[in-house]
């Protein structure tokens, strides 16, 4: 029916965008905790090439995330970033207070290479309480 | 900014969704310019304009 298809197309580019940007990060952080539970020194070589392969789901999340802003309406646009906004700050507020507990507080070591998943979780909640605002 | 779209959508009995592809947008995006809490982009008051066959100023106010 034509006039349930715009809000189709929303919906699947919407799921395929949430699918592929949950899976880049997945693969991410399975990269990540793979790699250094299994290599604990690398050299220069092996180390350069462990981080372009850890990392390119990154480039993957960022560039779906991209093509996701650029299928979107102005209205849309600005809620998406307005949650982008929203969750990087939530991470660094995050990353910074968990610095400090460890600094004083004994709080286990965290790399802040997990402050981009951290921040996904965070976007995905905060997209959602958006979006239903104005559903 | 207060506009008149809701009660130009009305008269021409169309729904959210209709208006929504009229204007290549999403249904929210209309639904939030209706209730005033999203103001839009010149090129879409624009747009908003000609569909209705108005002016800019006919349609939008910058009263609050």
């Amino acid at each position: 029916m034509a006039l349930g298809k715009e809000k189709q197309t929303l919906n699947m580019a919407r799921r395929r965008f949430v699918f592929r940007t949950n899976l880049a990060v997945l693969i991410f952080v399975a990269l990540y905790g793979g790699f250094t539970s299994i290599i604990a020194a690398p050299g220069i070589v092996l180390g350069a090439l462990l981080v372009a392969a850890t990392t390119s789901p990154l480039i993957w999340w960022a560039f779906e995330y991209k093509h996701y802003i650029q299928s979107l309406d102005e209205f849309q646009s600005l809620l998406t970033m307005q949650a982008l906004a929203i969750s990087a700050g939530t991470a660094l507020l995050i990353g910074s207070f968990w610095g400090v507990a460890e600094q004083f507080l004994g709080a286990p070591h965290v790399n802040a290479a997990l402050l981009l998943p951290v921040a996904v979780l965070v976007h995905a909640f905060v997209q959602s309480r958006l979006a239903r605002r104005y559903e | 900014m207060k506009n008149m779209l809701r009660d130009l959508r009305s008269e021409r009995g169309w729904s959210q969704q209709a208006l929504a592809e009229n204007l290549d947008v999403s249904r929210q995006t209309i639904n939030a310019l209706e209730t005033g809490k999203y103001d839009p982009s010149i090129r879409l008051a624009f747009k908003i304009a000609r569909l209705f066959g108005k002016t800019v100023e006919e349609i939008f106010s910058d009263e609050e």
